[in-house]
């Protein structure tokens, strides 16, 4: 017991921990990070290895069709493959990468290359394919009129060079980026957002330093979370399966009931299995009817039962038996009456020099002044209380749930 | 943001360290809520009926969530001592082994670990709604004589305690969630507040440790007062359209 309360604590502060520097410590290495104003950027170059053919150089510059789209192999929640984007920075010599450029429209072909709709002349490299812009499927030959795109397939990075910024000023510093750097636009307001080189604009104000991986890091953190949360769903059904079991062999009134249960859960798996494939199909189209059909309906029943509920709870609530029963009564039937025309036509009379009198405006001041400090103040102990039971459960001093007496 | 979290933490820190050294000093005001946590769970008992908890809508990454589950330890010690069954909703299947976790614990801790064999924890569905429908349809078949409500909600706020209402269950709820205290004012017996909620397991445990927390909190409050008051101060005497000749003004008879 004292073991399992010790790994408890431990890997409770270890977390918290975690997520306090993440919170705390700055997405560039202080002390050796720069800032300045940015004058010109040198695009970051990069060049790809397929087999035994000689690299393909790229250089990330511009905002057309023409910069290389760095992706990586993946694969989907069905377990199929697939190519998501990423980022220079998530990349280094030696990574496995498919580069796309495009998609283009073709004007002309001629000589083994093609010229764009913008004039542009390319020619494939060795390594090198037309793929559909659309697609992504490879083409044998480029076709006018046609809009493709030229990949280069599963690739080892050969060289990397992340490029340099020239900072605004009397001395025009020259910064070299590393592969570990990160260059974070900074905001008047709020923290700053990280930018891609060639996505800089002359008089950005930027800080470039090495990267502190904290914030790289809080999504795989998270994904711990994801991991749990997944083998929970696991327990819940097992849990489920258990009870409504129990009431099948034990027979009670109403065991019918649990019948239901495992023929929804039969249903639901089918239904799962449908639900990632392509909308309008016949392989989804029994998911569509149980989610779409029963399942949003059976939602908007419940969601209907409310209005009966407010009603009778309503009903209790606004009986004055109290004088605050009686101030939360008459208050309520001024914001009422005010958010209605009939509470315009009743205090109308009054003419404009008694406005403030009138029900509207009574029940805007009722919402806007008296209301607002009320809420005010439970947001201020709302944050103080989240602080101090954060601080209790970092600290293990919640002995109820961390395992203590 | 940071400057000030961080004084705020050290106030928490400060009067757990105070309370640590002089325990006799820590005063709480009673919080009728909480105080009428064990006369709702010795009504059960006299009834012989179930008590009934739920620990909201979220999972235990939400900090209301995690408040609720020091109440569940309290309820689930109180249940054990006086040997009355609980039953435990959610709609989380995280929460399954983690409530199931902290009721052991409590039932050991008073020397009742047969009680979890009594005791179960029943994970309804992922759907808010359904949750509390499958929530009321329990305190209705198995007369609960209890309810309790903690944590976070949403919508379905009325129609757990509606449906408790409707069973004729005692209810206490606690939430931070303000938009709907109201609904759980105007349907349960007690309602914990905002911040009463998070002081739940310490005003619970009275241990000195935890009720000191609860003392930097409202010391915590004070800071945040304070700078209100100098931010209305500031505001009126130098603030845009009452320039620095608001201090004439005053002095100009």
């Amino acid at each position: 017991m004292k073991s399992r309360r010790a790994i408890t604590v431990g890997l409770t502060f270890v977390a918290g921990l975690y997520f306090i520097l993440d919170f705390i410590v700055p997405p560039t290495l202080p002390g050796v990070s720069v800032r300045g104003v940015v004058s010109t950027t040198t695009p970051a170059t990069f060049s790809v290895k397929s087999g035994a053919f000689p690299p393909i150089p790229y250089e990330m510059a511009g905002q057309g069709a023409l910069r290389p789209q760095i992706l990586l192999a993946q694969r989907d929640i069905l377990g199929a493959p697939k190519l998501t984007t990423a980022t220079l920075r998530q990349v280094g010599v030696g990574s496995i990468v498919t580069v796309r450029l495009g998609p283009i429209t073709i004007r002309t072909v001629s000589n083994g290359g093609v010229t764009t709709t913008e004039g542009k002349r390319l020619t494939l490299f060795q390594g090198q394919k037309w793929v559909d812009g659309t697609s992504n499927l490879p083409v044998a030959e480029p076709i006018v009129g046609h809009s493709l795109s030229i990949e280069q397939t599963g690739g080892k990075v050969a060289t990397l060079d992340p490029g340099e910024v020239k900072f605004a000023g009397p001395e025009l510093r020259t910064v070299h980026l590393k592969s570990n750097s990160i260059v974070i636009k900074l905001a008047r307001h709020g923290n700053g957002t990280e930018m891609q080189l060639d996505d800089l604009k002359t008089g950005d104000t930027v800080q470039i330093g090495p990267n502190t991986y904290f914030a790289d890091n809080r999504d795989t953190a998270a994904q711990f979370n994801l991991v749990i949360t997944t083998m929970a769903f696991g327990i819940g059904l097992l849990s489920l399966g258990m009870y409504h079991s129990k009431i099948l062999i034990k027979r009670p009134s109403g065991w019918y009931l649990s019948v239901f249960f495992f023929v929804s859960v039969g249903l639901g798996f089918l239904a799962g299995l449908g639900k990632y494939q392509d909308p309008g199909t016949t392989s989804r189209a029994f998911s569509d009817f149980i989610v779409l059909r029963v399942i949003a309906s059976v939602t908007s029943a419940i969601f209907s039962l409310l209005a009966f509920y407010m009603a009778s709870a309503a009903y209790r609530a606004f009986r004055v038996r109290t004088w605050e029963a009686a101030l939360m009564m008459g208050s309520a039937v001024i914001v009422m009456l005010g958010q209605t025309p009939f509470g315009s036509y009743l205090t109308s009379w009054m003419g404009e020099r008694y406005s403030d009198f009138w029900l509207p405006n009574i029940a805007g001041w009722i919402l806007r002044v008296p209301n607002t400090a009320v809420f005010r103040g439970l947001i201020f102990g709302l944050m103080m209380g989240a602080i101090a039971t954060a601080l209790r459960y970092w600290l293990s001093m919640e002995r109820a749930v961390s395992g203590g007496d | 943001m940071l400057l000030l979290m961080l004084v705020l933490s050290t106030l928490v820190l400060w009067k757990i360290a105070q309370a640590k050294l002089h325990p006799e000093k820590v005063y709480i005001r009673k919080i009728q809520g909480l105080a009428a946590i064990d006369e709702a769970i010795g009504r059960a008992a006299e009834l012989g009926k179930p008590v009934l908890f739920n620990a909201g809508i979220e999972d235990f990454t939400n900090i209301q969530s995690l408040a609720a589950l020091g109440v569940l330890g309290h309820v689930a010690k109180k249940c054990a001592v006086f040997g009355t069954e609980m039953i435990l909703t959610t709609n989380k299947p995280i929460m399954v082994p983690i409530c199931e976790d902290v009721m052991r614990t409590a039932f050991e801790s008073v020397g009742h670990p047969e009680m979890m064999n009594r005791c179960s924890v029943q994970f309804i569905s992922t759907a808010n709604d359904l949750t509390a429908l499958g929530t009321a349809a329990i305190m209705k078949d198995r007369n609960v004589a209890s309810a309790f409500l903690f944590g976070s909600y949403d919508y379905t706020s009325l129609l757990y305690s509606e449906g408790g209402q409707l069973a004729g269950c005692m209810q206490i709820a606690g939430t931070g969630d303000y938009y709907q205290i109201p609904f759980f004012i105007a349907s349960c017996d007690y309602v914990v507040m905002v911040e009463e909620l998070f002081a739940c397991s310490s005003y619970l445990s009275r241990e000195p440790v935890m009720l000191g927390s609860v003392a930097g909190q409202d010391y915590g409050k004070l800071v945040l007062l304070s700078l209100i008051a100098m931010g209305v101060i500031t505001s009126t005497l130098f603030g845009q359209g009452n320039p620095i000749n608001g201090f004439e003004r005053l002095f100009t008879f």
